[in-house]
């Protein structure tokens, strides 16, 4: 299946008649001037870089770094400065299409596909149960869209079957912050602040290569990085420690090992902030590091300078990414670096900190306002029956309507289609057919439902298998809230109209709501009105907005949750609350104030190399490309930079297999195989590959990972497979 | 029904008095585990008949090893029931029947069996060691493995000089942890030199002049006849102050229960890398074990790996234990050793390094292309590396002197190639530039503006400002560096 996107030449959607959609309720805004710049964000990664949009006449956007923008500082990467391609991408969905009697997308006009859908969703519900219709959303998705998926699949669906690719991507993180913080918010500092450190430790975390504006805070600090592969940060790194795939965990808890050996332990604070640290320890006190060298590869000299140098130096971070997050044992590897950060008396520090490196856009607020299976708007938990209560008041319903806590997105994945499972998926802003793990698997599920319903603004490979697809709004055609990596509530903001035929995502989701027999006002098409519910649904949570507005936002401020509308000390004639840029500086989020160390201890990953399938695989991002590839695939710039999936494999272990470089190879695992081209690189492990997930078809990275989850956070075990390599006849 | 204290725990109990007296956790961190599918098998109680499925697991044993194995089959998800039984309680296995008979007259039907029964340490034969009334004499101690600066001041809180018996991996460690404390400490072994079962002579002397540079006195070749109260007294005579005697001289596995079954019992029992004893429903782990396939002796058990690929198997996958490697931990001494010292001598590939005067020496025996045995002294990184190799039983890279000494950093020096890439944020290549500036850009601030070269993560800048020096007469030097990506050329829709 060639999927390869043409050079976009197609013809300029600015010559799209501008009074078109005037008068359209909703999210979409009628025409805007020519020539007024527009402060906004990339519309890919966490770090949300600042930009700033220009319209000329002929509809044509340009984009430039926001100036003063203190996150990218006039950086941007390739992706960011490409991004406007995207606006006009030739095969942009202009319609919505209904599968034909014939099996073909056949357009149609929106009311019929509306009617359409919501009719089956009826008949489907009708007959077995509310949990036969599922939702599962994307950490792209702006803070309005996220919250109101939430609330229709709880209200107008009745479903518990809801979660997002989040899962996918921070769960791990967000699920060991909580436990040791009482609070998971990526950063709970500003980026800004990494610039004063001396020291910061990465741990799989490349952001040189997935959000390289990031690096010019990294400037001053000496850096250690962790990870499999001689990445372009790692080149950057004092340190880099570069362990086998999978044993991520063992290394942290030896770093811990060698901290308590070396006596370099910050034991006020572990007295009067911390608690668990005996048990912790009795847990750790195993891994000494010529253990944990023998396991990981990582020398024990090395593990000894990475924590000399981190308690050595005033200020220091540690950071994490998905080169930690994304395994069975993700939570108990993050819960272990940041044991090792509490150890050493780094959170909760003026200068120094444990975060988190979110990965998509709105990932962080993605995960906070309700399209997570266990819970509801302001990071409430589902099950809590308070938190309950107060979003059904909100939501003007009773707390016994609100469905429990669903399956997680793996889960939900593969129960689709089962007796039982779900028999209606319908899919905002995420393309599992290529990012979920074992994608053949999943490809064939979604198969198999009686509807599948794909919002999406591209044919994603996703919406190819779709009974229906819905063509949404993209970035600089919707306003709304991204929240960043530092959970900064930021303003996306719209410079042009819309494509005719297009809508947006608040727009469908009322249109479903009201064929469903719901109130048409529960469902406000304003993404203003819904961020003002959003305030309220969040009050009293743990990422309280109520504080912020549209207003505040515009007029500039800089706004980082929690930001509670209860204004500060002085009285309601106070200032308004100036939100939150470091957290944990008084105290955590627990009652008793103090952080949790976590009790954990050595475990393995899910699978293990052997005769059969000798090599580890590791799966990862590109600069050039950005997820699934939906959308930069489609983008000549990047493609020419990226063009195919290339698998990177050390030229020894190549050598032995009969593999040149750039000669065509096969990887397989237990659950299938794919097809790249051999990129040898002499910095690699020899007992490892490295896949990018970005592309389609027989590319996919995902057809070969695995489906053993984390059995806290539900993080599928992205980082290591056990494959073998074989050359592959030209096709 | 029979008093004996069975610990009977499935796949999902983690709670039960004698695993949570040891810390078992499973699940380990704090939070709901949600979802997590319920086997609940039922429990197999003491005392009760018939015949049991392999799935039932029966552990002798109730120390680390056994611990540790419960712990990797609950994680598992083992669906069958576990139980441990602390070896004193247990008289006999009966292994026709499949049982474990206890004191109190009490049976234990088992599918397999799971021996996990540790080891004693060694006491010589020395004459003053013990009390009359058996228990060991003021002064004298027995070692465990130490590690941290903290460590030699656990070892002994007694002030005075320390003699350690036996330069064994232990003892040699021992030494070395309390130096590190401060203490003057001497060391007696019989053999030639330090660790001499393991090491070649090259490196026993290396290690031995390591030691001696530490100011760690060794008295190789010796062995001690006589401890009074402060004194030890060697076989050629010398008497050594001794405030504290400190035994490093091996452990005893607990075999007898093993043996008396009829099963092969060497120093411990007898296992293969898959630590099966002869008898198919019986295996063992941890320091009790033997594995037959090193030649050599018991290593430093690796009792993580062991535990690990034992419930592996136990739970349906064909997994082999990783061989055992000893590796020193001392921070500052870097020695690994791997593979018996009869595969070192006799592997057909032998590649050796020695460099005296920095301490470091390394030999690798390989045998098709994979190390059979090796030794490495002084030098980390290769000590990782080689036992990774070595576990794993992994080709050895073709670039053998860089697993030794380390790659050099891959930094090529940019080719003067127009393809090369200057800027990797924006992927903008040499010749790029070089047309920006004759186009007319020439300072980095327009050559981002032409080229978006700098605007990424800014790592380049330096070079762009080189590029620009190079290409302009001596006087015009880089400069406005850092203001690039400002003024970068716009990205366009189309
Ligand atoms: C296969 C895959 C699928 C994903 N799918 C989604 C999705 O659907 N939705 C979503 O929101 N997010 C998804 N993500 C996460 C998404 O890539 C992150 O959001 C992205 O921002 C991660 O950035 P990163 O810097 O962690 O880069 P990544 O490239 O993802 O990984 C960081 C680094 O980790 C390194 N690494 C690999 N293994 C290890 C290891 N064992 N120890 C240490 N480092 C290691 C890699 O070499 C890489 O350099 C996916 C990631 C992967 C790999
Ligand atoms: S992809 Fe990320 S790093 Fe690159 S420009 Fe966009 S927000 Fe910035």
């Amino acid at each position: 299946m060639s999927d390869r996107a043409p050079a976009p030449a197609g013809p300029r959607a600015g010559a799209a008649p501008a009074a078109a959609r005037a008068g359209t309720p909703g999210d979409i805004p009628a025409g805007i001037p020519a020539d007024t710049p527009a402060d906004t964000h990339c519309p890919y990664c966490a770090l949300q870089c600042g930009t700033r949009l220009s319209r000329a006449a002929d509809g044509a956007v340009t984009v430039r770094p926001t100036p003063g923008f203190p996150v990218n500082q006039g950086g941007l990467c390739q992706k960011g400065w490409t991004a406007p391609a995207l606006l006009d991408t030739p095969d942009r969905l202009r319609t919505p299409l209904l599968r034909d009697a014939g099996g073909t997308l056949a357009p149609a006009g929106w009311d019929t596909a509306l009617d359409t859908i919501a009719g089956r969703l009826r008949e489907l519900r009708a007959r077995y149960g509310p949990d036969a219709v599922a939702v599962l959303g994307g950490g792209g998705l702006t803070n309005e869209k996220a919250y109101l998926l939430g609330k229709f699949a709880r209200l107008a669906l009745g479903t518990s079957q809801i979660d997002y690719n989040g899962r996918f991507c921070m769960s791990s993180a967000a699920a060991a912050g909580n436990a040791a913080f009482g609070i998971d918010r990526g950063l709970p500092f500003p980026v800004t602040d990494l610039a004063g450190a001396e020291v910061v430790l990465l741990a799989g975390a490349n952001p040189a290569e997935t959000m390289p504006p990031l690096m010019r805070h990294l400037d001053g600090p000496e850096l250690i990085v962790i990870d499999p592969r001689r990445t372009p940060t790692a080149e950057r790194a004092a340190l880099h420690l570069q362990p086998r795939p999978g044993t991520d965990l063992a290394l942290a808890l030896g770093l811990l090992h060698a901290a308590v050996a070396e006596e370099l332990l910050d034991h006020d604070y572990i007295e009067t902030r911390t608690t668990g640290f005996d048990a912790c320890w009795r847990q750790a006190r195993e891994a000494w590091p010529e253990r944990v060298e023998a396991i990981t590869g990582v020398p024990a000299a090395d593990q000894r300078a990475a924590v000399r140098m981190l308690a050595a130096a005033g200020r220091r971070y540690l950071l994490t990414g998905r080169g930690s997050e994304q395994h069975s044992t993700g939570v108990d590897t993050v819960a272990a670096y940041i044991n090792l950060a509490l150890a050493l008396g780094m959170p909760g520090r003026p200068g120094s900190g444990y975060g988190c490196l979110t990965g998509q856009g709105n990932g962080q607020g993605g995960r906070e306002h309700g399209q997570k299976a266990d819970q509801l708007p302001g990071y409430r938990m589902i099950t809590d029956p308070a938190a309950r209560g107060h979003v059904a008041r909100v939501w003007g319903v009773a707390p016994e309507d609100l469905p429990g806590a669903g399956r997680s997105a793996w889960e939900l994945l593969d129960s689709l289609a089962t007796p039982g499972g779900p028999r209606a998926l319908l899919v905002f802003g995420t393309n599992p057919v290529v990012s979920a793990p074992h994608a053949a698997r999943v490809a064939r599920k979604l198969a198999a439902l009686d509807l599948l319903v794909v919002a999406d603004f591209v044919p994603s490979e996703t919406a190819r298998l779709a009974h229906a697809v819905l063509p949404v709004t993209q970035w600089a055609e919707e306003d709304g809230t991204m929240t960043s990596l530092e959970g900064r509530v930021l303003r996306r903001r719209a410079v042009r109209t819309p494509p005719p035929g297009v809508r947006g995502d608040l727009d469908v989701l009322h249109g479903l709501a009201v064929r469903l027999g719901e109130p048409a006002a529960r469902y406000p098409t304003s993404p203003r009105a819904v961020f003002d519910e959003l305030r309220r649904a969040s009050a009293g949570g743990r990422a309280d907005y109520s504080g912020i507005s549209y207003e505040r936002l515009d007029s500039g401020e800089a706004l980082y949750w929690p930001c509670p509308a209860a204004p500060g000390p002085g009285g309601a004639r106070a200032a308004p609350h100036p939100g939150t840029p470091r957290l944990f500086l008084d105290g955590f989020a627990h009652p008793d104030g103090r952080a949790r160390f976590a009790p954990v201890g050595h475990r393995e990953a899910a699978e293990r190399t052997g005769p059969g399938f000798p090599l580890h695989a590791t799966t990862g991002r590109l600069l050039a490309h950005y997820q699934s590839g939906a959308q930069t695939r489609r983008i000549a710039e990047l493609t020419a930079a990226a063009p195919e999936p290339e698998v990177e494999i050390h030229p020894d272990t190549a050598a032995r297999l009969g593999v040149g470089d750039g000669q065509r190879v096969r990887v397989s695992s237990a659950r299938g195989s794919t097809v790249a081209r051999a990129r040898l690189v002499a910095t690699l492990r020899t007992d490892t590959v490295f896949l990018p997930f970005h592309f389609p078809g027989a590319g996919r990275a995902n057809l070969l990972t695995g489906t053993a989850l984390d059995p806290v956070s539900r993080m599928p075990e992205f980082k290591v497979s056990a494959v073998c390599v074989e050359p592959e006849p030209a096709p | 029904m029979t008093t004996t204290t069975t610990t009977t725990t499935t796949t999902t109990a983690t709670s039960s008095a004698a695993t949570t007296a040891l810390n078992t956790t499973t699940g380990a961190t704090t939070g709901a585990t949600t979802g997590n599918a319920a086997h609940n098998a039922t429990a197999g109680t003491a005392g009760t008949t018939g015949a049991r499925g392999a799935g039932d697991v029966l552990i002798l044993g109730n120390g680390p090893d056994a611990v540790r194995l419960t712990r990797a089959l609950h994680r598992l998800g083992h669906p069958g029931p576990v139980r441990m039984l602390p070896e004193p309680v247990v008289t006999a296995i009966d292994r026709r029947r499949r049982r474990v008979r206890t004191a109190d007259g009490g049976e234990h039907p088992y599918g397999t069996l799971a021996l996990a029964l540790g080891a004693r340490p060694h006491i010589p034969d020395v004459p003053g060691l013990r009390c009359p009334e058996g228990q060991l004499r003021g002064g004298v101690r027995v070692g465990t493995p130490l590690a941290g600066p903290a460590a030699g001041r656990r070892a002994t809180t007694t002030p005075g000089p320390v003699v350690v018996l036996g330069a064994g991996p232990d003892g040699t460690d021992a030494a070395l942890a309390l130096r590190r404390a401060g203490r003057q400490v001497t060391v007696v072994h019989p053999g030639a030199h330090p660790m001499s079962r393991r090491l070649d002579r090259t490196a026993g002397e290396l290690l031995a002049g390591a030691l001696a540079e530490r100011g760690i006195r060794v008295h190789a070749g010796a062995t001690a006849v006589e401890f009074t109260p402060g004194k030890l007294t060697l076989d050629d005579g010398r008497i050594l102050e001794a405030a504290t005697l400190l035994l490093c001289t091996g452990t005893v596995p607990h075999t007898r229960l093993a043996a008396e079954a009829g099963l092969p019992v060497g120093h411990g029992v007898l296992v293969d890398s898959r630590l099966r004893t002869a008898d198919p429903h019986i295996s063992a782990l941890g320091s009790c074990a033997e594995l037959t396939t090193t030649a050599d002796g018991p290593a430093a058990p690796p009792a993580w790996d062991q535990a690990e690929a034992l419930a592996a198997r136990l739970t349906g996958a064909d997994r082999t234990a990783p061989p055992p490697v000893v590796r020193l931990r001392d921070p500052a001494l870097h020695l690994a050793v791997m593979g018996s010292r009869q595969a070192l001598e006799e592997a057909p590939d032998q590649i050796t390094l020695h460099d005296p005067a920095r301490g470091r020496y390394a030999r690798l025996a390989l045998r098709r292309d994979r190390v059979a045995a090796a030794v490495v002294l002084g030098l980390p990184r290769a000590a990782a590396a080689v036992t990774q190799l070595y576990r794993e039983a992994r080709p050895v890279p073709a670039a053998r002197l860089a697993l030794l000494l380390g790659t050099p950093p891959l930094r090529p020096g940019a080719p003067d190639s127009p393809a090369t890439v200057v800027c990797r944020c924006n992927h903008v290549t040499l010749g790029e530039l070089r047309e920006a500036w004759d186009r007319g850009a020439r300072d980095v601030a327009a050559l981002a503006e032409a080229t978006r070269a700098t605007t990424g993560c800014g790592s380049c800048t330096d070079e762009v400002a080189r590029l620009c020096s190079a290409r302009t007469a001596p006087s015009g030097g880089p400069g406005g560096a850092r203001s690039a990506g400002r003024g970068a050329r716009e990205g366009r829709a189309r």
